[in-house]
């Protein structure tokens, strides 16, 4: 899961989205139309004719790295995903099909066992090896760096079994496991070109192999990255990989690279800034699009001190003070919608109609400047204090903060803005009490369409994003027991239950959703702009010639 | 005809929003071959009228009268006919060579710059001549001089440099504007030696300007008095220490410097010289003049011959100058 | 002239090693821990960042650490880049050059609007003086993003006359394509300051003694203007082209960003904000050795066109 995303190297507050909603396979639309009209898309037609290049710009600034497993360092995943594939493949609407593994099964609670696709090459012409998939595994969750670390914390041992298969051990039960085989957790990559490479992956070294369908032709530290498409490639065929080069820009500049889409010079991007989407929405070149996902913002109430946000009236006045229109408008060009639980629409990747009825009957969050004060008066507090975190650098978070502040103080708070440098990042983003700030805000993106990995990440009391120290026996209770149940439509029963839990707790208060607008020249169709697909699947093999 | 003829210049310059007269009525004429020296203040306006000779004003100033060169009128010169008159008829000496003289190129260049560009000359023609007007005004070793820049010649040989430049093209006229003031003491009389035998040789007129009476009564035939934008005096230069009858002159001649004296300041007449802006009625002198009376406060008087002079003094045949 | 040499080349040298030292010491000194940069917000265990400090001598004190840097730079080595995890060197190269293409192609434009502006305003008053005066303020008024918006919208996007971003693919002819607009949207001040410099000096050289001398001989006023007032008005403008020159390298890193072309200047402000110390380090070597030649070669040019000063060393 992502947490706040610090854009390295633009002082931008940058997003990704998450698992596409409900859509029809063959449509590119997710059927669904926010308030503003705006359509969101989980994929587009796929390109009919082959391109020589295609120059894409990645907005966030250069990776650090290739590797998928590490931390978020600017773009990575989307790069990566095109060379390293995973033993699951994300669907753009969220689902999981075969990857590298034709198939991953519960075998019981604690055991899974992988299926390794026969006959798959790396680009280097060796053969892919169960070898190479337990090394690929234990680098995601052993390396200190790595991403993956708590989403693969229940994993006790990867073993390979025999030349095609590898069995992974649980320590205790979690279903979630299998979806997380389908993120850059299970990314494979050749251990022969990983193991003791020191510079594996790293700035200008293109010594990576993999088996997927681009491989790293040249990355030119501190100005492009280029993949070429890979001939060997096991799944190859008719429509795939028509476009045979692709060239990876990291224009952080908005005006640039407004510049660059509309000369021709850029084909396409993701991480629009929201600066940039009027201007490229009036473009006569190429469409400026939203991808469906699971992403959503919310503000993260500090509930384990004696403070304001401790009590759970006070949370809810201040959920009824929010101006969630305004809020949609302002931090996602009209894309979002209002959210009305951290796992939206777009983070469902099974049981969507069981989903859907229960979404259906939460209340619609509502700005309710009367309620909010009469909660106010009921919590016991008078003028109850709240001390609102912002990034002093992103002058977008400080205009957020400063609409909290206005909309608490509105309902009868003491609100105050605290502004922090990114050297609190590591003490906001962990469990760590903190006595000095009661509220703060994220964005964020569900990396497995499921909604019970947020809901477990933020319920449990050691859940990995629980920032706020929330403390529920019932909440822990069930997720313990969704965790164990590897059948989706119970599972999803329970991730009900302890969805209506946390919404009734105010354990975090979801703002928006947060569709990714993407670009893509009116000459190109293919790019699949869903999130999280669009960082674990190879989002460019169906990119071609639109016409 | 004379060589020159000027018949009541008068220049008026733009100050602010305004236009003020700042020379009345100057009128004199030159023969060829003759030598007038213009002598005054700070401020008489004898350099502006010795520039106006080479059809030379000041911006935002306008020119009245007349004056002609060779019965030809200089402010009707048309541009082409202009550049032929300043570049092979009149010749100027200015009084500090090292401004005067572009530093950035070569003495030879300064040399020959107009012979070549205005009169055609080839370069190694130029070259020769410029060698042989350079030994003529005392340059020693002048094919290595040509090579060198202004900065590194002393004044005195750059002051010789401008008179052997002004050689070339042969001129009728020289105006020289105290071509020996910057000089020091001991070249300044070397360089005006040099001055007047050239001329006399080379049979050129001269209008020579300077505060120096003593020098201008050795080169010159006749000595034109200025004060104020005005003449107030025109005498035989043999005349002016004996019959000069103007109280200016007679001021100046007392306030003279010794010989070995090197700048001219005048200040042993009362008062501050006037400019020609200064003026409002009656004569411009009469404020500094000892012998002022009522109607030369109150009339402008104008040049009458008395003798040998003519002078622009209300009293001039009235006061008995005691020339012992 | 050998002497005169071998003083200012000994003065360069010692700027070097002072401007070295005290950008170092500014490093050394500032608030902040670079060790937060090189592990990009990540966890890390003591022995990976004990690991890492050693490996970019955090640890050292000033003084070993500047013998250490100056060493490998007499050496060909200078460092390694801890953001770009490259040799610095490397990442250096092809910027330098993608840069000196922006700052000579600027240059250029600076000269030849700049030049012509202010001959035009110095020599002519009224209208045309005027005219040019307020070209220039104007042009100099806009701020850079704005000239570059503008530039990029009129020439890039509506005429399609050159490219609207990038620094092209090192070839001249590519650099000239896509450096023209950014190099015009970086001459725009500074080529204002020369118009106006260039019109001071030749209303100083105008009014002076010797273009009297020239024009009263009867020289033409079209060579009078050429050979005596601008030839000797544009000495001065020469030695304000050093420091421009300098001044515009160091000025590039935002028109870099407008322009998403890979120069110096944006490296710079990158490698400063992630407090790379190799690369900032590299980079203010880089600049202090382009002042430093620069003004060099001016002090040659002015020895060859002035010959006042030869007097004056002599």
């Amino acid at each position: 899961m992502k947490k706040l995303v610090l854009a390295t190297g633009s002082a931008a507050l940058l997003l990704l989205t998450a698992c596409g909603g409900a859509a029809a396979p063959e449509s590119s639309a997710s059927g669904e139309a926010t308030s503003s009209g705006i359509e969101l898309v989980t994929s587009t037609p796929a390109g009919v004719g082959p391109v020589d290049n295609v120059n894409w710009n990645l907005a966030d600034g250069e990776p650090l790295s290739l590797d998928q497993n590490l931390s978020w360092s600017g773009s990575q995943n989307f790069i990566g995903n095109l060379m390293c594939e995973s033993l699951l493949s994300t669907t753009p609407e969220g689902g999981l099909e075969p990857g590298l593994a034709t198939d991953v099964s519960y075998t019981d609670a604690t055991t899974l066992v992988v299926k390794l696709r026969e006959g798959v090459t790396f680009w280097d012409g060796s053969a892919l090896t169960a070898d190479d998939v337990v090394y690929s595994i234990d680098k995601a969750r052993t390396n200190e760096v790595s991403q993956f670390v708590g989403d693969l914390a229940a994993v006790a041992s990867v073993e390979a079994t025999d030349a095609s298969t590898v069995t992974i051990k649980l320590s205790e039960p979690n279903s979630l496991i299998r979806g997380a085989l389908s993120t850059g957790a299970g990314a494979v990559v050749s251990k022969a070109s990983a193991e003791g490479n020191a510079n594996f992956a790293l700035p200008g070294d293109t010594s990576m192999v993999c088996t997927g369908p681009y491989m790293l032709k040249e990355w030119t530290a501190g100005s492009k990255i280029v993949v070429e498409a890979n001939p060997t490639w096991w799944n190859k065929g008719d429509g795939k990989q028509l476009t045979k080069q692709i060239t990876f820009s990291f224009i952080t500049d908005p005006a640039a690279a407004v510049a660059g889409y509309e000369s021709g010079e850029l084909d396409g991007g993701f991480l629009i800034p929201a600066s940039s989407i009027k201007a490229l929405q009036a473009s006569t070149v190429g469409t400026l699009g939203f991808g469906d996902g699971s992403a959503f913002g919310a503000w993260v109430p500090i509930v384990n001190t004696e403070r304001s946000m401790s009590n759970p009236k006070l949370r809810e006045a201040l959920a009824k003070s929010l101006d969630y229109a305004n809020i949609v408008a302002t931090e996602t060009a009209g894309a979002g919608t209002p959210a009305k639980a951290v796992g939206v629409p777009g983070s469902w990747g099974n049981e969507k109609a069981a989903y859907q009825a229960a979404w259906d009957a939460l209340p619609d969050p509502v700005t309710d400047l009367d309620a909010a004060k009469k909660l106010v008066a009921e919590s016991g507090v008078s003028n109850p204090e709240l001390v609102i975190a912002a990034w002093s650098e992103l002058p977008d978070s400080v205009n957020a903060a400063l609409v909290l502040q206005q909309a608490a103080n509105s309902v009868g708070f003491n609100a105050t803005i605290n502004k922090i440098g990114f050297d609190r990042a590591a003490d906001l983003f962990s469990g760590a009490k903190k006595e000095d700030i009661d509220i703060f805000a994220t964005t964020y993106l569900s990396f497995i369409c499921d909604p019970l990995y947020i809901y477990s990440q933020i319920g449990l009391d050691a859940g990995s994003a629980n920032w706020g120290g929330y403390s529920n026996a019932k909440v822990s209770e069930l997720i313990t027991s969704a965790l164990a149940t590897t059948d989706d439509a119970e599972r999803a029963k329970i991730t009900i239950e302890i969805q209506s839990l946390l919404v009734a707790d105010y354990a975090w208060l979801p703002t928006t959703t947060y569709p990714s607008p993407f670009f893509m020249s009116n000459e190109l169709s293919g790019a699949i702009p869903s999130g999280p697909t669009h960082l674990w699947y190879a989002w460019a093999v169906n990119l071609g010639t639109a016409k | 005809m004379s060589l020159v003829e000027i018949e009541s210049f008068t220049l008026d310059v733009q100050v602010v929003e305004a236009s003020a007269r700042v020379i009345h009525e100057v009128s004199f004429k030159l023969e060829a071959g003759q030598s007038i020296g213009i002598v005054g203040e700070s401020g008489s306006g004898k350099s502006l009228t010795l520039r106006a000779i080479a059809g030379l004003s000041p911006e935002n100033s306008v020119v009245g009268g007349k004056i002609s060169f060779q019965g030809e009128e200089v402010s009707a010169m048309d541009r082409e006919r202009l550049m032929q008159y300043r570049s092979s008829q009149v010749a100027m000496i200015f009084q500090d060579p090292r401004s005067a003289i572009n530093p950035v190129r070569k003495v030879g260049d300064f040399l020959t710059e107009n012979v070549v560009t205005n009169l055609g000359w080839s370069k190694s023609d130029a070259k020769t001549k410029a060698i042989e007007v350079l030994t003529e005004v005392g340059i020693s070793n002048p094919e290595k001089q040509l090579k060198a820049f202004p900065s590194e010649l002393s004044g005195g040989m750059l002051q010789r440099v401008m008179i052997a430049s002004n050689l070339l093209c042969q001129p009728d006229l020289l105006l020289a504007d105290e071509p020996t003031t910057a000089l020091d003491v001991t070249t300044q009389s070397s360089v005006m030696a040099l001055i007047d035998q050239l001329r006399l040789s080379r049979g050129m007129a001269m209008i020579f300007v300077s505060h120096n009476l003593e020098l201008a009564t050795a080169v010159c035939d006749k000595i034109l008095v200025m004060y104020a934008g005005r003449i107030v005096e025109l005498l035989p230069a043999e005349n002016l220490r004996e019959k000069s009858r103007h109280p200016y002159t007679r001021a100046l001649l007392d306030a003279r410097p010794r010989l070995d004296g090197r700048q001219n300041r005048l200040n042993a007449i009362p008062g501050q010289p006037a400019s020609g802006l200064e003026w409002t009625q009656g004569c411009t002198f009469a404020a500094r003049c000892a012998f002022a009376q009522d109607i030369c406060r109150s009339e402008v008087p104008v040049l009458r011959k008395i003798q040998e002079s003519d002078v622009a003094c209300h009293r001039a045949d009235e006061i008995d100058w005691d020339v012992s | 002239m050998r002497r005169y040499l071998w003083r200012r080349i000994g003065l360069g040298a010692l700027t070097i090693v002072a401007t070295t030292m005290l950008v170092h010491l500014a490093l050394y000194l500032a608030p902040g821990d670079p060790i937060g940069y090189l592990l990009n917000g990540q966890p890390a265990t003591p022995e990976r960042i004990a690991a890492l400090r050693a490996q970019y001598n955090l640890d050292e004190p000033f003084f070993t650490r500047y013998v250490s840097w100056i060493t490998g730079v007499f050496q060909g080595d200078l460092g390694t880049s801890a953001a770009f995890n490259a040799d610095v060197s490397t990442l250096i190269a092809s910027r330098f050059q993608t840069t000196m293409y922006l700052v000579l192609i600027s240059f250029v434009f600076i000269s030849v609007f700049g030049l012509t502006l202010g001959i035009l305003a110095g020599l002519h008053k009224g209208g045309i003086d005027s005219f040019s005066m307020a070209t220039a303020t104007i042009l100099s008024s806009i701020p850079a993003f704005v000239g570059s918006f503008i530039l990029i919208n009129v020439f890039a996007l509506q005429l399609g006359w050159f490219p609207a971003i990038g620094g092209g693919d090192g070839s001249l002819s590519s650099a000239i394509s896509h450096m023209t607009l950014p190099a015009i949207a970086l001459a725009f001040s500074a080529g204002a300051f020369v118009a106006r410099t260039t019109r001071a000096s030749i209303r100083v050289e105008s009014a002076s003694e010797h273009v009297v001398t020239a024009t009263v001989r009867g020289i033409p006023r079209n060579k009078v203007v050429s050979r005596h007032i601008v030839r000797n008005a544009l000495l001065p403008v020469i030695s304000l082209g050093g420091l421009l020159f300098v001044g515009l390298i160091v000025s590039t890193a935002f028109v870099e960003q407008a322009f998403a072309i890979n120069g110096i200047g944006g490296l710079l402000v990158v490698a400063a904000r992630q407090q790379d110390f190799a690369l900032v380090q590299a980079i203010t070597l880089i600049l202090v050795i382009s002042f430093v030649v620069v003004n060099l070669a001016v002090d040659v040019l002015y020895w060859i066109l002035d010959p006042r000063i030869r007097s004056e060393v002599a």
